[in-house]
Formats: structure tokens, sequence, C-alpha cells
């Protein structure tokens, strides 16, 4: 119990408003992965059936 | 007692029908890919989107065990996680849409140095008037309803 005002109080005088969720970044991360992979799959498959 | 409340949550029903839907197109598409004329750039993008559609997970909810708000966005692997301790929320704003007073717009969480974080993005929730009254109720944090100017 004696811990518990601690941990209240110290989020308080630190924490400031984070920066805004959707970023360059996120968008990457998102859209990245399957493109390439997407991407990679579609030349593989143009190679093996040969179109 | 349960350890977490979801506050918002994306549909699920929508995102296996209509990300199976695209999905499946795609499947075919790939299938049938050397003996049609379809630009391999289109069915990458057709793709993409379905992929998005059929995977993407994106929820805010409250973790009681530690009491803090998890806002959290998933597409098959964690994409980003971002976590807002309840200590430091002051008093949280929730502000109607200018167009539709029915639909609730902007969630603002108001932190003691008097900054504001916007909670919902720039896309507004549906329903998020009840996830605000809810994590207002849980987190014991007064709500206020902000009407927009004439």
């Amino acid at each position: 119990m004696a811990q518990h005002p601690v941990q209240q109080t110290d989020p308080q005088a630190n924490f400031s408003a984070p920066p805004p969720f959707y970023n360059l970044m996120v968008f990457a991360k998102l859209l990245l992965p399957p493109v390439l992979g997407f991407g990679v799959l579609a030349m593989v498959l143009r190679y093996v059936v040969g179109g | 007692m349960n350890q977490k409340t979801i506050l918002f949550k994306n549909n699920l029903i929508i995102s296996y029908v209509m990300g199976g839907f695209v999905l499946a197109i795609v499947g075919l598409n790939g299938y049938f890919l050397h003996r049609n004329d379809f630009p391999i750039l289109a069915w990458v993008l057709l793709a993409t989107l379905g992929y998005l559609l059929f995977f993407i997970r994106h929820e805010v909810y409250l973790d009681h065990a530690n009491n803090q708000l998890v806002r959290r966005l998933k597409c098959i692997f964690l994409i980003k996680e971002m976590i807002i301790p309840l200590d430091a929320v002051e008093r949280i704003e929730l502000a109607q849409d200018k167009l539709q007073p029915r639909k609730k717009g902007k969630v603002n969480l108001v932190f003691s140095d008097g900054e504001a974080f916007n909670l919902s993005g720039t896309q507004p929730l549906y329903k998020v008037g009840r996830a605000v009254e809810l994590l207002g109720e849980l987190a014991g944090k007064p709500t206020k309803m902000l009407r927009p100017q004439e």
C-alpha cells in the first residue's frame, strides 16, 4: 500500500500528450508487407505458368 | 472480474465477408493469371486491399489491471500500440459532428498540463458517445460535451 501513491503521482508528473497515432511509419508498416509479398508472388506466378 | 473492457473494436463480420470476397476474386484471378491480360499492378493493389480488409484489427480498450488505456493496431503482426496511463488524464471532451448531430465526432483526452489529445483520430467513430460514457464511468473522470459553434 505504501507504493501505491508513488505509482499514482509518477505518470502525472512525467506524462505529456503523445504524438498522433497515425504517421508515415504506420502506413509503411501496413502497406509495404502485402505490396512486396503479392508483387513477388505475382512475379513467381507469371514465371511459373509462363505468361 | 474481467481484466479489460473493450471501448472500440472493428467489425469482424464486415472484414470477413468483404475481405474474403475480395481475396477470393484475387485468388481466382491469380490462378488464371496466365490466361488473361489483367495487369499485375492492379492485381497486387486489389490483393493488398483484400489483405487489409481481412486482417486489420483495431481496438481501444481499458486495461483494469494496470489502469491504462490501450489503443492497438494489428495486421497479422502488431503495427502500433499506444498506452495512456489513466492517472495522467484530467478530463474527457466529446465533440459533436457539425453536420450530423446524432453522430459523435472527436474524442479529446485532456491531460494535466492542459494539452488535448485526439483519441479517435481523423475519422469520427460511430457509437463513440457510449464508449466515452463508459470510459468516464470506469475511469472516474469527468466528461464534457462540446457543442459545435453556430
